[in-house]
């Protein structure tokens, strides 16, 4: 053991100072694993993140626009202006409707805004009003009308029925026989039966436009929940765009929607109204179904030709006039990221049909941003009625964020329509606010 | 000759990740570690591959250090398990006993006090020719000072399979020896 002990000791002598020199390259491979990694922040961080500062500016926004504001300047209207309508039954709607055509659109009425006719065949030209005694509770309980208490309805409590309730909180068309009834004087001096008639005249000249909200690629499949907050709309979606292939790719998709929508009106000047007037703004929030198909095919080297089929169904939307709306969209993409689309579209309703026709024109830029390569994309499409020649302007920006298996896309889009439509003697300006956040993938 | 230490607040900046730190601490002991490297390994891409592993080991787990004067040990510690889980993970039955080594000593003399004559290239060309596990024992047993309890532990072993490896290992250098010419009383 002694013997042992002192050959260790020996050995370990000889062996303390042994050493060898590693090559220069074991010291990069050691420096590069060791090197602190960038941690990837968390994509479901800055998911969340840009939808909760989304939601906040929307709702900012849409606080400032609230009736409550504006409805302060408004100019109270005589009673003697407003003019009322008796209620109808929904399904009386299409009758009534060959008879509003057949009426003069100069029938002079008591009030100063043009009434009665042909409110669906050109959408815009002549209101649809009906009578309220006192004004509208809140947007909310426009944007709830069911959870409006019937017991305190203005309109049971002024002697008319229900569809009339259901009128003025969902936009539906008003009396089957438009029977000029005398209006009790408002009990709100500031709030008046015209304002609401206005309101009403602007829901129903609302078109409606598909759910492009992602406008990448023909194919999208959203999913989207009502929003959590009143007055702002959410939409989560996830969207399949498959990119340009040689042989071409076809893909489909369903979406779920809700967008928030914003209408004022506002009387024109020099048009014989006493006052130059906001009207409230009426918030209202839709829910609706949405499908989409679509083949995409490469053209030449550069960019890639898809063609689109959408179809929307808003089955709670207020403007019951379009129930199912049909569009076509021919996308051309060159390869610099310059997207031209011609579409054309059409909405259909229980009654009317009208058709759109118009063009979206995007621009996209990838950018490398917290080591992830993001396009970012800003469009304009403009629509224009074929029946009334009235425009309906949509604006959108996003981003395309590539998930970390690149197959999947996140796809934060922020869409801003507007409309404006004179009328007689007033404009009537609609604003659309959809934001969404959709997932795309590759096949 | 290179002191065995490096200053404490070269060890804390390594801590802090400072990279100029971390390189002149790898250049302090690159040497010597690879040299234990190369003692356990059978050659040098393989002495390479524990040393890089294990100076991974050593910044990956420089926070862990306490006591910065026995950083030395802790560095040798790292190298030397990483060599060990080295054979382990590649040559997984470099322990099992082979009943066709050599493992009674003939009555000639003992290879360890031939060791002790040779010079350290030679001695280190005898071990790097021994087996793994062979070369192992020989290695922690003779050289890095470990005792049989401790090398049980460090290879998941009993302390009588120590010693028999040890007994086995020393039966092969001296066959391994004699292969080369190398007896001790050619020496003596």
């Amino acid at each position: 053991m002694k013997k042992d002990d002192e050959l260790r000791r020996k050995l370990a002598e000889t062996f303390e100072d042994f050493a060898a020199e590693p090559q220069p390259q074991t010291w990069e491979n050691i420096r590069e694993a060791i090197r602190p990694k960038r941690k990837r922040r968390p994509l479901w961080l800055f998911f969340w993140l840009g939808w909760a500062c989304l939601l906040v500016g929307a709702g900012i926004f849409s606080v400032r626009m609230r009736p409550g504001a504006i409805a302060r300047g408004i100019t109270p209207v005589s009673a003697t202006e407003t003019s009322t309508s008796k209620p109808a039954d929904w399904s009386d709607h299409a009758a009534l409707t060959e008879q509003e055509a057949a009426q003069s659109p100069s029938q002079p009425t008591a009030v100063s805004v043009p009434t009665g006719a042909d409110t669906m065949a050109s959408q815009v030209s002549a209101p649809r009003f009906f009578a309220t005694t006192k004004p509208r509770k809140s947007s909310r309980h426009l944007a709830n009308p069911d959870k409006i208490p019937i017991s305190s309805s203005p309109l049971l409590e002024s002697g008319l029925k229900t569809p009339t309730r259901l009128s003025a909180a969902f936009g539906l068309p008003t009396s089957s026989t438009e029977t000029e009834i005398a209006a009790p004087p408002p009990a709100n001096p500031s709030f008046d039966s015209a304002q609401v008639v206005a309101l009403d005249t602007v829901r129903n000249a609302v078109p409606i436009n598909g759910p492009a909200l992602l406008p990448l690629g023909p194919t999208r499949l959203l999913i989207a929940a009502e929003p959590l907050l009143p007055p702002i709309s959410a939409q989560a979606a996830i969207a399949s765009s498959p990119p340009p292939k040689r042989k071409g790719v076809f893909s489909a998709g369903l979406a779920l929607l809700s967008t928030y929508q914003n209408m004022q009106s506002q009387a024109l000047e020099g048009s014989g109204a006493t006052n130059i007037r906001l009207l409230p703004a009426l918030d209202k929030h839709r829910l609706g179904l949405s499908g989409a198909a679509g083949y995409r095919l490469p053209l030449h080297r550069r960019g890639d030709l898809g063609v689109a089929l959408t179809w929307m169904n808003l089955p709670f939307r207020a403007e019951y006039a379009v129930k199912n709306t049909h569009q076509v969209q021919v996308e051309i993409q060159s390869a610099t990221q310059y997207r031209i689309s011609p579409t054309l579209k059409s909405t259909v309703s229980d009654v009317k049909r009208l058709n759109w026709w118009g063009g979206q024109l995007q621009y996209g830029y990838t950018c490398t941003l917290l080591h992830q390569k993001i396009r970012a994309f800003a469009g304009a499409e403009g629509l224009w009625s074929v029946a009334t020649g009235k425009p309906e302007i949509w604006g959108q920006a996003g981003f395309d964020i590539p998930l970390s298996n690149r197959k999947f896309q996140l796809t934060p889009v922020f869409k801003y329509q507007f409309q404006p439509i004179e009328q007689a003697d007033r404009l009537l300006q609609t604003r659309l606010y959809t934001l969404g956040i959709g997932l795309k993938r590759s096949f | 000759m290179i002191p065995k230490n490096v200053p404490a607040h070269l060890i804390r900046a390594c801590q802090q990740g400072d990279e100029q730190a971390q390189s002149a601490f790898y250049d302090h002991y690159k040497k010597r570690m690879l040299g234990i490297c190369r003692r356990y390994a059978r050659t040098t891409f393989e002495a390479e591959d524990i040393f890089q592993e294990a100076f991974i080991k050593v910044f990956q787990k420089m926070g862990d250090v306490k006591q910065p004067e026995a950083i030395h040990f802790w560095i040798k510690s790292i190298v030397t398990h990483t060599a060990i889980d080295h054979f382990r993970k590649n040559s997984p039955f470099w322990l099992i006993e082979d009943a066709d080594k050599p493992g009674v000593l003939p009555h000639e003399a003992d290879p360890f006090d031939v060791l002790g004559l040779l010079e350290r290239e030679e001695i280190f060309a005898a071990i790097t020719a021994l087996p793994d596990g062979y070369r192992m024992i020989v290695n922690l047993y003779l050289i890095d000072g470990y005792e049989h309890h401790e090398i049980a532990d460090m290879l998941g072993i009993s302390t009588g399979t120590s010693k028999s490896q040890l007994s086995r290992a020393k039966a092969h250098l001296r066959k391994i020896l004699q292969e080369k010419g190398v007896t001790a009383y050619e020496k003596g």
